[in-house]
């Protein structure tokens, strides 16, 4: 375990790295974040045209809670093969996981506080005061909710080393899934039953409909089962992440797609 | 033991097009000894680099077998990951915006270095290649070289029995090349196996103790270095002042290959078997020549004979 733990630190400087050559202070303020808020209060102002009592609140949650959630950490999954660095993950005598899970996950980072902001600025300029206890459970949530779809873009991730040409229209199609149907934008029950039964197992689903308890002052057991199912949901995919890596660089290895790109 | 050993080793790719798979190593079989350093010659898409890369466990053999001390390449694939170490050349294989220690530190956390061994060992081959003066720069502000060189570094970081080195000194300045064989001479001395793929043969001829030379997936021949020149030494060329006259003559003497113009503007005579070399000589001589000299082909040339002289073409 503290070989994983110190593989996947060394992952992180180079995610930390990567993160540098994207973005300054600034341009991650004035390009990103700014651009991130924009799309969200356009959400809470659509919540306030309706003039449905709460709508307004209901879009804030969902917006700010995944606010640029998704973004980058697929084609991040990519970068080693341009590189030319997976083929040496591969045959490093340690697992390449850690590697792999440490330089995706510095977009973790990235979300949590492109959400943290957009919900404090979000707040502000909307004049929502919600009472402070639950404002403070809020923070467990958006970081579980980032976390279990970190997990997902794990496994996309491991699918876009198959064909890396993918990986913006992954990321697009993810991000449209959890903001369409995972009750971010639209309430879940307005879907098909089957399409419900689909956004249970995705990431955002449970952990934003826990945000929302929280706010609401629902119990705390009710809050907390779904905060356990977003959990869940995670370390399903991130299951599911370990076992596709591996054998899709097996595959290379047999079929030579692992070589340099 | 030997330390690298295949057998019959075929590798073929399937073809974008969907017509005959491409068959980059065609029955390849060769060893190497513990401590050798055996160098790997070809020319372009001859095979080098996929049978470095099976043999490195990147690449599964489509058929037959390869084995590191003894471990299959296929089933073992793990343990030999623990005893091998792997540069491959160019501006591939490295993360740009990491400095050079970041890259050692990293690749040692991934080779299951101790953390004190690591903090040991990263300034030491930093120091070994040559990079202690640009440890903390990105890798990007690097020149080729000095990419080469944190490649071999890396490759060292495990402190590995087996190395294999890909085109190490592609972009090195000449100084930094003769540093570099200078370093292999010395991870030799260490008791460390080498194979290196190169197209350079003065690399091939100062450090390696064999050179197998290999075209189109096949393995033509191994040898040393000499006995590759003695392979082709019946060319043994003779270059002489005379006229054309004379250089008929000669042309039609037993165990002559050919008389043709030579570089210096006289004529090069170039023989099918040593024993023909006394009696052209004593021919020459006798002849009234006083200007004559012999040589024996460099590996170049030798490279060439067997090779076939193709230009661009692979």
């Amino acid at each position: 375990m503290r070989g994983w733990l110190r593989i996947f630190r060394v992952g992180l400087v180079v995610g930390w790295q990567d993160f540098r050559a994207f973005w300054t202070p600034a341009t991650w303020l004035f390009g990103w974040l700014a651009r991130i808020i924009t799309s969200a209060a356009i959400w809470v102002l659509l919540g306030r045209m309706t003039q449905v009592p709460g709508q307004a609140e209901y879009l804030l949650v969902g917006s700010a809670a995944t606010a640029g959630v998704g973004s980058f950490a697929i084609a991040a999954a990519a970068w080693d093969q341009w590189e030319g660095t997976y083929p040496l993950l591969v045959i490093a005598p340690t697992p390449m996981a850690p590697a792999l899970m440490g330089r995706m996950f510095i977009w973790v980072g990235h979300w949590i506080a492109s959400a943290f902001a957009a919900f404090a600025i979000l707040m502000l300029v909307f004049g929502w005061r919600p009472d402070w206890h639950a404002l403070l459970a809020v923070p467990i949530g958006v970081i579980l909710l980032a976390i279990s779809t970190f997990c997902l873009s794990l496994f996309l991730g491991s699918l876009v080393r198959l064909a890396p040409a993918l990986r913006n229209i992954l990321i697009n199609i993810l991000t449209t899934v959890i903001v369409a149907f995972c009750g971010v934008s639209t309430p879940l029950a307005f879907w098909p039953r089957w399409l419900q039964a689909i956004a249970e197992i995705l990431p955002a689903t449970h952990g934003v409909t826990a945000i929302r308890g929280m706010l609401d002052g629902r119990a705390p057991g009710a809050v907390g089962a779904e905060l356990g199912l977003e959990a869940l949901v995670g370390l399903g995919w991130l299951a599911a992440a370990l076992a596709t890596t591996e054998a899709i660089a097996e595959a290379g290895r047999a079929d030579g797609s692992i070589e340099f790109s | 033991m030997s330390a690298i050993r295949t057998i019959s080793l075929v590798r073929t790719y399937k073809s974008k097009d969907r017509s005959e798979p491409r068959r980059a190593l065609n029955s390849v079989s060769l060893e190497v000894e513990d401590g050798e350093v055996r160098g790997l010659l070809g020319p372009n898409g001859a095979g080098k680099t996929t049978l470095v890369r099976i043999l490195s466990t990147v690449l599964l053999p489509t058929e037959g077998g390869a084995s590191i001390l003894g471990r299959d390449v296929v089933h073992h694939a793990r343990a030999i990951r623990k005893i091998i170490g792997v540069a491959f050349g160019g501006d591939k294989g490295l993360y740009p915006k990491l400095t050079a220690r970041q890259t050692l530190d990293y690749w040692a956390a991934l080779y299951a270095v101790e953390a004190g061994e690591t903090r040991r060992r990263v300034p030491f081959l930093l120091d070994r290649v040559g990079l202690t003066d640009r440890a903390d720069d990105r890798v990007e502000t690097y020149s080729r070289g000095m990419k080469q060189r944190l490649h071999l570094a890396r490759a060292l970081i495990g402190n590995p029995r087996i190395l294999f080195l890909d085109e190490p000194t592609i972009g090195m300045d000449p100084i930094a090349a003769r540093d570099f064989r200078s370093l292999i001479k010395e991870l030799r001395g260490e008791g460390r196996t080498i194979l290196i793929t190169t197209h350079d043969m003065a690399e091939a001829e100062a450090v390696c103790d064999k050179v197998a030379l290999i075209d189109r997936g096949q393995l033509i021949t191994v040898e040393t270095p000499d006995g590759l020149a003695r392979l082709v030494s019946r060319h043994e060329r003779i270059d002489f002042e005379g006229g054309p006259d004379l250089a008929q003559q000669v042309a039609a003497l037993p165990g002559v290959a050919r008389v043709q113009v030579g570089p210096t503007g006289g004529f090069r005579v170039e023989l099918t078997q040593a024993e023909a070399l006394n009696p052209v000589l004593s021919h020459l001589v006798a002849a009234g020549v006083t200007s004559l000299q012999t040589s024996r082909p460099s590996l170049e040339e030798v490279y060439i004979h067997l090779v076939g002289d193709r230009g661009l073409r692979i």
